[in-house]
């Protein structure tokens, strides 16, 4: 059975269709990669199953319910979480503050129970901060956790917005090109983490550029060009599909 | 020492403690949740005029009309609150500019509320059958002052708090994170505009007279200036923000017609060399070239350069 599934999920901007009529279904504990040119839709169709963005037309299901038109909040309750394409972190709180915005869904104080701020509530905040702590240890960032997250370096603020969405303890993690600027050695740290988050039989979607990560991390790939999906397969296969070397290349031109 | 307890001093410390109240309510609106309100004496009115009148018409004592005024504005606040928070920034701004200037001409013209004669012979408060000595009304303003702090600080470090905080620094974010912004912008909404309320009764019932006059935008313009002086988001910066500017015309009294030129010259310069505020947290990105020379980073840099080169 599907954990997430779209049908024919359209948004259009004025007429410009950025995403146009996808069906996509990822099942759980599957590490699906979302690859294509730039503008082929890949980070629009991230903002509409994050509730960032109303499809215009078509359908999310998240375990078999209808979610489309949730706001963001409500796909983050229901188990959705995200990384950014441009790192969003809240740079003048510091790390472990972040990670436990991540944590707002799994809490249940309110306001009046914060002011009085009872055993409950002290129990609670208790076990928020040592389950972020457990990951920020999970993406090595455990040691930084008192400096303020703008301080952090480019790729160790890439690893605290995944620590950050992982917070949510999400059934499904949207990763939006988590190695994008990253050198070699950082790049591996990521395809280290997703692997463990694989071994967690977590759902990871990931958009990225870097076709090594891709085809050696996902088991599935979908293919994205003008807002169209093109293909969805294994990586074997979408390697050999010349639709995709199309999108990517271009058409080949022919030589005199 | 007499001196030190003579009745215009106590009226002063008196209406600090007042104007510290109205500080710390707005910084949980704009500095904690950073919503931008420029009608913050529109709650600070509806709570001296509900707790006049509770007093004055409902005959309740001083005791029941401040909580009583408490809660209206926490209602308030959410009416308020749910409409206009729809709009950001900006447009915010406008909005509860305009929201202050319809409060204060209802209380203008209201038949209820005395219109732009105001009401007078507000009953002081009583304590054990007898009106309270100036004495006792500036320690309970100042020991609501007390709790008025350790609730904003008990809020802002909790999960409320910290949501608060994500809205301020990316509304976008904290809406990724699963908080519904709506929801928590008019809290914060709400509970600043109970202190206002808070503040607004003990107002009241302190100068026993109140008129639309001393609800109108210049008091809303002065409690923003009071968070932004102290530094947004910063609770000690919120009461120092507050006793400066409230002691400043004060201290300045000397100084006849100049005081107000004198005054608007040094928000000028502050704003001009510490826009963060006397005690508010500065943005990294103030701070960043800052620190990084502290470590020696771009001497090290430098040298190293240097070396290479």
């Amino acid at each position: 059975m599907a954990l997430l599934e779209t049908k024919k999920l359209t948004k259009a901007f004025g007429g410009l269709a950025a995403v146009s009529e996808v069906d996509v279904s990822v099942n759980a504990g599957e590490i699906l990669g979302l690859i294509g040119p730039n503008g082929a839709g890949k980070t629009t169709f991230f903002n509409l199953i994050s509730g960032l963005y109303r499809p215009t037309q078509g359908e999310i299901h998240f375990k078999d319910k209808a979610v489309q038109g949730f706001h963001g909040y409500q796909m983050a309750q229901v188990g959705i979480a995200r990384t950014f394409q441009n790192i969003r972190l809240l740079s003048n709180l510091s790390v472990l503050d972040n990670v436990l915005l991540g944590s707002f869904t799994r809490g249940k104080t309110g306001l009046w129970g914060a002011i009085l701020k009872g055993r409950r509530v002290r129990n609670e905040e208790q076990r928020l901060r040592k389950e972020s702590l457990e990951q920020l240890t999970l993406v090595g960032l455990q040691d930084y956790a008192s400096h303020l997250a703008g301080a952090l370096s480019y790729g160790q603020q890439r690893k605290l917005e995944i620590a950050r969405a992982l917070a949510l303890f999400p059934e499904i993690l949207l990763l939006d090109e988590p190695t994008a600027g990253m050198n070699a050695e950082e790049v591996e740290e990521i395809m280290a983490l997703v692997r463990h988050l694989k071994s967690l039989n977590k759902t990871v979607i990931i958009i990225e550029h870097n076709m090594h990560l891709v085809m050696n991390l996902c088991e599935r790939i979908v293919v994205f060009d003008h807002g169209l999906k093109i293909a969805d397969a294994v990586p074997e296969k979408i390697q050999a599909n010349p639709q995709v070397i199309e999108a990517y290349l271009g058409k080949g031109g022919k030589h005199d | 020492m007499d001196s030190l307890f003579n009745p215009y001093y106590l009226n002063i410390v008196v209406i600090v403690g007042i104007y510290v109240i109205l500080s710390l309510g707005l910084n949980i609106i704009t500095g904690f949740a950073g919503q931008v309100s420029l009608g913050h004496a529109a709650f600070y009115a509806i709570g001296a005029y509900g707790s006049a009148i509770l007093a004055l018409q409902g005959h309740l004592s001083f005791w029941l009309a401040l909580p009583l005024a408490g809660a209206l504005t926490w209602v308030a606040g959410i009416l308020l609150g749910l409409p206009s928070l729809r709009v950001r920034e900006d447009f915010l701004a406008i909005v509860t500019l305009g929201l202050g200037l319809i409060v204060q001409s209802l209380a203008n013209n209201l038949k209820i509320t005395g219109g732009s004669l105001g009401l007078g012979n507000i009953p002081q408060p009583m304590l054990f059958g007898k009106p309270m000595s100036q004495l006792s009304f500036t320690t309970m303003t100042w020991l609501f002052v007390a709790l008025a702090v350790f609730v904003a600080q008990r809020a802002l470090n909790s999960r409320v708090g910290r949501a608060w905080l994500a809205i301020r620094e990316d509304e976008l974010v904290a809406d990724a994170l699963g908080v519904n912004t709506t929801i928590l912008k008019v809290l914060a909404f709400a509970l600043g505009a109970l202190y206002a309320g808070v503040a607004g009764s003990l107002y009241a019932h302190f100068t026993t007279f109140i008129s639309a006059d001393a609800f109108g935008f210049s008091e809303s313009a002065t409690v923003l200036s009071m968070i932004v002086l102290g530094g947004l988001g910063s609770i000690p910066g919120s009461i120092l923000g507050a006793i400066l500017l409230a002691l400043a015309p004060e201290i300045l009294r000397p100084l006849a017609d100049y005081r107000m030129l004198i005054y608007g010259f040094l928000l000028v310069l502050m704003m001009r060399c510490r826009p963060q505020g006397l005690l508010g947290k500065s943005t990294v990105l103030r701070d960043k070239p800052r620190r990084w020379l502290k470590k020696g980073g771009l001497k090290r840099g430098l040298a190293g350069d240097k070396e290479t080169h």
